[in-house]
């Protein structure tokens, strides 16, 4: 499909401005292209792209919401720690399964989901964001 | 749901995080885990920290320790490495059975 060459429609499509939320499916969207860049990807289709973003921002925001729930349900904690975090990882993770998941005395802090990121981090080459983020005030107008 | 048992074993495992080691082995997986995390500010990942802190806002997550938010970064770009290095392995599954097909299927055509 030709891209438009009319400059008229070219100004408006670059002065449009996103939401939010488009804003920060758009990072996401380039987060995830690098990643998929660096485990081998040459080309991928646009709504695979759209789709895969959204469903890490799901895994993002599914981490982040059950940890909460764990720090308020184990300790009425409004903070969460690292045992909230393990707990999640832990939650997502049995679907597929983990060594020592059966075990209901684990101790959280020897969690294989832990061991397996400790791996990932030492395995794989870091693939920075190209730019900086500008990090704004929660409550401003301009804020993510 | 988990059993109250569980859950007094694991408040006691967080009570004694904080205290007095009890073993040299919990300490060595205490030392492990320090590194570990330590590593991880040493480790950029993809994923900034500021995107995520606006998805764990979202989700009410609050925490002032950004070891922990580059936790939850790795992890999520662990999930979607994973995803994307097995849609790749499919795609060259696909790709080559097709390849596969052709090449017997111009070895038929010769036998004929």
């Amino acid at each position: 499909k030709p891209r438009s060459k009319n400059p008229a429609h070219q100004t408006q499509a670059q002065t449009q401005s996103l939401s939010p939320a488009e804003f920060s499916h758009l990072l996401t969207k380039i987060a995830v292209a690098q990643i998929c860049r660096s485990f081998g990807f040459k080309a991928i289709q646009s709504s695979a792209l759209d789709s895969l973003s959204k469903v890490g921002a799901l895994y993002n925001e599914s981490l982040a919401s059950r940890a909460a729930s764990h720090a308020v349900v184990s300790g009425g904690r409004t903070q969460c720690n690292l045992f909230d975090i393990i707990v999640a990882l832990e939650d997502l993770r049995l679907s597929s399964g983990f060594p020592g998941a059966g075990d209901v005395d684990r101790p959280l802090l020897s969690s294989y989901t832990l061991k397996e990121l400790n791996r990932f981090v030492n395995g794989v080459d870091e693939v920075p964001f190209p730019r900086r983020i500008p990090r704004v005030e929660p409550g401003s107008v301009s804020g993510l | 749901k988990r059993s109250s048992d569980e859950h007094t074993a694991r408040e006691r495992e967080m009570n004694q995080y904080g205290g007095q080691q009890s073993s040299d082995g919990r300490h060595d997986d205490d030392a492990a885990l320090t590194e570990f995390l330590a590593s991880l500010m040493d480790y950029t990942p993809t994923i900034p920290d500021e995107l995520v802190e606006h998805y764990l806002g979202k989700s009410g997550f609050q925490c002032p320790d950004v070891r922990l938010i580059r936790l939850v970064a790795v992890a999520t770009q662990k999930f979607i490495s994973e995803v994307a290095t097995e849609a790749l392995h499919h795609c060259k599954a696909r790709q080559s059975s097709v390849v596969k097909d052709k090449r017997d299927k111009q070895q038929k055509d010769k036998r004929l």
